[in-house]
């Protein structure tokens, strides 16, 4: 999977010209790549999108506002899981206890390839010609965490590719996404992920397009 | 005759899916096929009967998902849905011959910490529960199936072995690359399977027949046992948004007899096969005869991960996490810095350990529950496989417990008491038994005697079933300062063994003991031993006369072919260490965050000052300079992170010179509430404290409210930091910090990625840290500093 440095070096919240912090993420990355042991699974669903919410075809209610929003005009949705594997996490844990740049930076590093390999698997993913909109997860705007709890028995992803949800609804491994793709005709406009998010204090958010 | 005693005897037959059988008769996607036990019983009594009418052996009752874990909150219980489905699957069997009901577990859908959340021993008292009530409702054996993690998968062998008589087979759910969804290789989870006592081992689900095939050997080669193959019917195909399996009955059949001939003894299926793929499977292998038992003479230690194998080349066994002799890692345990432990794992492991000892007994610890922390830390970071050291019973069976993989332990001994007591650990946790030539008598004086020790051990351990391959025997190397005979003693025996097919280990340093420049003799007695046969040396990876004998001795005796080994090692080293002197400050290497410097720089100035001045010249006012850097986003993370190390570095430095006591301050708690396992923020927290000097005593991820309350109120701390990332989880700080108030007036500093300062003032909490450098300078303001 591609290794997209760019984005490593920005969830390190590093300075982007500084040639050390590169180097930390490329050191950590080969560290790092090795562990991954990335699985996914992928669902296409029929889905009836209503102010409040999402209704997939196998009956599931997803309750959430901006997920409405964000599949608006779409009759079709893919549901992901995708995962690197704990070997991850543990490789994560040992480099942190060597060092801490190195820790923080492996954190970083796979919260980038986890990315890329939602992205990865996405484009390969059968749309019947539709386009995809970007990925809605759990957590994003308002909707709530606790749907995690409604979309792993649909995704059945403790057994297919051993992620699992914590009582406190965390994802185990770690490195995981789930996520809903509306799939339409066309994207009306260039989504950036970010832009869609209400938390406007996040870190981590991106400047718009 | 019952399944045992068929086992081996005739090829035997498991049924195909049943998820995809109910489905076909009305079960919906998301509905619990466990519910139809009473919703419909006479479907999945039909179901069961079609599989046994065309020749199956074997049915799996219809609870793989009736664990309590899983049923939380589906209305269904535990109790009644497994009476229920073994009622109907023994109703199904109707009595016939050679029919039988295997009681089904699945995973819990949990990850078990330390990945996930789930704590092992709730693991196995949630599948105990499980075998309890099939046991008392008649199930003929235990069908542990479709597990992807070694340490689910050992929680369920133990709860069966624990709660009931039964037969116990397992099955695994690998990838196509023949690794288990936590890592662990074919060969590393037969060998645990194998150490635990289970009956018969394999395959199922995931792949079909010719994924399964390419992994048979290897599972072939790992165990004696009798293995079952249970594969779907081909690979997953996604149609029109539904799970398709593509190999029909007649290919299925063709593909299964090439699996079955090649050693099986049960072969049945999983996902997509149905009555009419196990009736052409059976047409095609009902004549062949079953592949048994085989005799592997394989001598390994796993860990979740991989296998180390003993006797095919000299293994390395990393001595350093052992207190004796070490102010360090004595001092670590009594603060319960387990960090500390790891990062002695992690050198080793970077030096070329295989194997590592653990040996956390010291005067003033509670050995068991230590080495139940320890043995859990270690297998969270590497997986090296571990050797267990101790000699107390209760840590040894708490450890032996605790471990994912097919343990090594250190030891047993010719004395009755130890034999008593480590033999049946060794047998029921699958051990390689390391024994000691010593008994009541004391260590003989000859190597016949010490001969005839290691005799009586190999053959009381045969008389609890553990395999001689499963023995390491430890000749014992007394020092020559006292006997100039014993190092030739301890090379008679390695010899005696290694002429039996007896795999030996042996800590290699005591030979030199009482004697100046050790390491001169111990790596000239390393070499010597290691020609003699020697399996594997206990000794420190990071000596470099060590490690020159041991890559010596491959090259030479054609275990390092073409000495491409030696040659990687040796032909780039550099000629010597260039200076050890730093050209740089203590102040610049830090600033410029450059552990090796800082290092350098530590040690050159202890040769002039005292080591609080060293700290409060130089460390502290460098620190401070980063810390305002980051504050005024000057500097960024990576560059504050590259520093704290460097820092480090260098703490570690004067602390070795110097001991920890003398550097340590005031206490400072930190921890990462309940429910949540993210920790990185709190972790760089405590880096930086430390090199601030504080005491930090890190309580974890995932912290109960009292564990904190408690430390605080045993500490006396006058500030506990606490961590939470997720929104829910912040409400266990909220209550943790309610309790603290209750018996403590210390400050509460709080950070985390969805906190804002109203938040935490909403809380109580007396101080919001958006970033680690703020979370520092709150508790410098708080101490004055």
């Amino acid at each position: 999977m591609d290794f997209n440095r760019r984005e490593a070096l920005r969830y390190l919240r590093a300075d982007m010209r500084d040639e050390a912090s590169g180097v930390l993420v490329d050191t950590v990355y080969l560290k790092l790549r090795n562990e991954v042991q990335a699985r996914h699974v992928l669902q296409k669903h029929r889905v009836q999108v209503d102010a409040e919410g999402v209704t997939l075809d196998c009956g599931v209610r997803l309750t959430s506002r901006d997920l409405a929003r964000h599949l608006q005009g779409c009759g079709e949705a893919l549901l992901l899981g995708a995962t690197l594997g704990s070997r991850v996490d543990v490789a994560i844990r040992r480099l942190a206890l060597g060092s801490v740049a190195e820790g923080a930076a492996a954190q970083a590093v796979a919260a980038s390839l986890i990315e890329s390999y939602c992205d990865q698997v996405q484009a390969a993913a059968d749309t019947g010609g539709l386009a995809q909109r970007p990925r809605f997860s759990p957590g994003y705007g308002d909707w709530d965490l606790q749907e995690q709890r409604l979309l792993f028995p649909v995704l059945n992803c403790a057994k297919l590719i051993g992620l699992a949800l914590t009582d406190g609804l965390m994802m185990a491994p770690s490195k995981s996404v789930t996520a809903i793709i509306g799939l339409s005709e066309k994207t009306e406009c260039v989504w950036n992920r970010c832009m869609t998010c209400g938390n406007i204090n996040c870190p981590y958010r991106e400047n718009g397009v | 005759m019952n399944f045992k005693e068929l086992l081996g005897k005739q090829m035997l037959f498991f049924d195909g899916a049943t998820g995809t059988q109910l489905q076909a008769r009305g079960l919906q996607p998301g509905e619990l096929p466990e519910s139809w036990n009473f919703l419909h019983p006479e479907i999945v009594e039909t179901v069961h009967r079609g599989y046994l009418d065309v020749g199956s052996n074997i049915v799996k009752s219809n609870t793989f998902g009736a664990n309590p874990i899983k049923l939380k909150g589906t209305g269904l219980d535990c109790k009644e849905t497994i009476e229920a489905a073994v009622a109907i699957a023994k109703k199904a069997c109707g009595g016939r011959e050679n029919k039988f009901v295997a009681l089904n577990l699945g995973p819990t859908g949990k990850l078990l910490a330390p990945y996930g959340d789930l704590p092992f021993e709730e693991a196995v008292a949630a599948y105990g529960e499980m075998v309890r009530y099939g046991a008392a409702a008649g199930a003929d054996l235990i069908l542990i199936e479709t597990m992807s993690d070694t340490y689910e998968l050992k929680a369920a062998v133990l709860a069966s072995k624990e709660n009931c008589d039964l037969p116990v087979c397992v099955t695994m759910t690998f990838d196509e690359d023949g690794k288990l969804l936590t890592g662990a290789t074919v060969e590393a989870a037969a060998l645990m399977c194998e150490g635990l006592g289970v009956d018969a081992v394999g395959f199922n689900c995931g792949l079909g027949p010719v994924q399964v095939g390419k992994l048979l050997p290897q599972m072939l080669a790992a165990t004696s046992l009798p293995v079952i193959i249970n594969p779907n019917a081909g690979l997953p195909v996604q149609r029109d948004g539904k799970t398709c399996f593509d190999v029909g009955p007649e290919e299925y059949a063709e593909l299964m007899y090439d699996l079955a001939r090649q050693g099986a003894s049960i072969v049945g299926g999983c996902c997509g096969t149905t009555p009419q793929h196990i009736a052409a499977m059976i047409a095609k292998c009902r004549e062949l005869p079953p592949g048994g038992r085989r005799d592997c003479r394989l001598t390994a230690v796993s860990s979740y991960g991989r296998a180390v194998h003993l006797g095919e080349g000299p293994v390395i066994i990393g001595e350093r996490i052992n207190p004796t002799g070490k102010k360090r890692l004595k001092e670590a345990l009594a603060n319960n810095d387990l960090d500390y432990v790891c990062r002695l794992g992690l050198e080793q492991i970077n030096s070329g350990a295989h194997i590592l000892d653990v040996n956390v007994g010291s005067p003033g610890i509670d050995e068991p529950a230590m080495i139940a922390k320890a043995v859990p830390a270690l297998q969270a970071i590497t997986d090296t496989p571990l050797q267990i050291d101790t000699s107390n019973y209760d840590a040894m069976e708490k450890a032996l417990r605790l471990y994912n993989g097919k343990p090594m332990l250190n030891s047993v001994n010719g004395k009755e008491d130890s034999l008593n007591h480590v033999l049946p650990l060794a047998k029921k946790y699958g051990a390689v038994l390391v024994a000691l030539c010593l008994d009541d008598g004391g260590i003989p004086s000859t190597a016949a005697g010490r001969i005839a020790v290691a005799d009586k051990i190999i053959a009381r351990a045969a008389a609890y079933g553990i395999d001689s391959r499963n023995i390491v025997v430890d000749p014992l190397a007394l020092t020559i300062s006292t006997g100039a005979e014993n190092a030739a003693i301890a090379c008679e025996v390695i010899r005696a063994m290694k002429a039996r097919g007896i795999n030996t280990v042996m800590g290699v340093s005591n030979i030199s003991f009482g004697l100046p420049g050790r390491e001169a003799v111990n790596s000239a007695f390393f070499t010597l031993a290691l020609a003699a046969g020697l399996s594997c040396g206990i000794i420190n990876p990071q000596s470099k006369p060590m490690l020159d004998a041991f890559y010596g001795y491959r090259a030479l005796s054609g275990y390092d072919a073409g000495c491409k080994e030696y040659v990687q090692r040796y032909a780039d080293a550099p000629k010597a260490a260039a200076t050890a002197v730093s050209e740089m400050g203590l102040y610049d290497a830090i600033v410029k965050g450059l552990q090796g410097e800082a290092r350098k720089a530590a040690a050159a100035a202890l040769t002039q000052e005292a080591p609080l001045e060293v700290i409060n010249k130089y460390m502290i006012p460098a620190l401070d300079f980063v810390g305002n850097g980051f504050e005024k986003k000057t500097m960024f993370l990576p560059q504050l992170l590259m520093s704290a190390d460097a820092a480090k570095a260098a703490f570690e430095v004067i602390r070795d010179a110097v001991g920890v006591g003398e550097t340590q301050g005031e206490t400072v708690i930190i921890a990462t509430v309940h429910g949540d396992i993210h920790d990185i923020g709190k972790n760089i927290v405590k880096v930086l404290l430390e090199n601030y000097g504080y005491r930090v005593l890190d309580l974890g991820k995932d912290v109960p409210v009292n564990t904190i309350v408690e430390a605080a109120q045993a500490s006396g701390a006058k500030v506990v930091g606490l961590s939470a990332l997720m929104t829910t989880t912040v409400g266990a700080m909220e209550e943790t910090i309610a309790e603290l108030r209750k018996v403590s007036d210390c400050k509460v500093v709080v950070g985390g990625a969805v906190l804002t300062e109203e938040y935490a003032a909403s809380i109580g909490a007396e101080h919001y840290a958006p970033n680690a450098v703020s979370a520092v300078n709150y508790v410098n303001s708080v101490f004055g500093k």
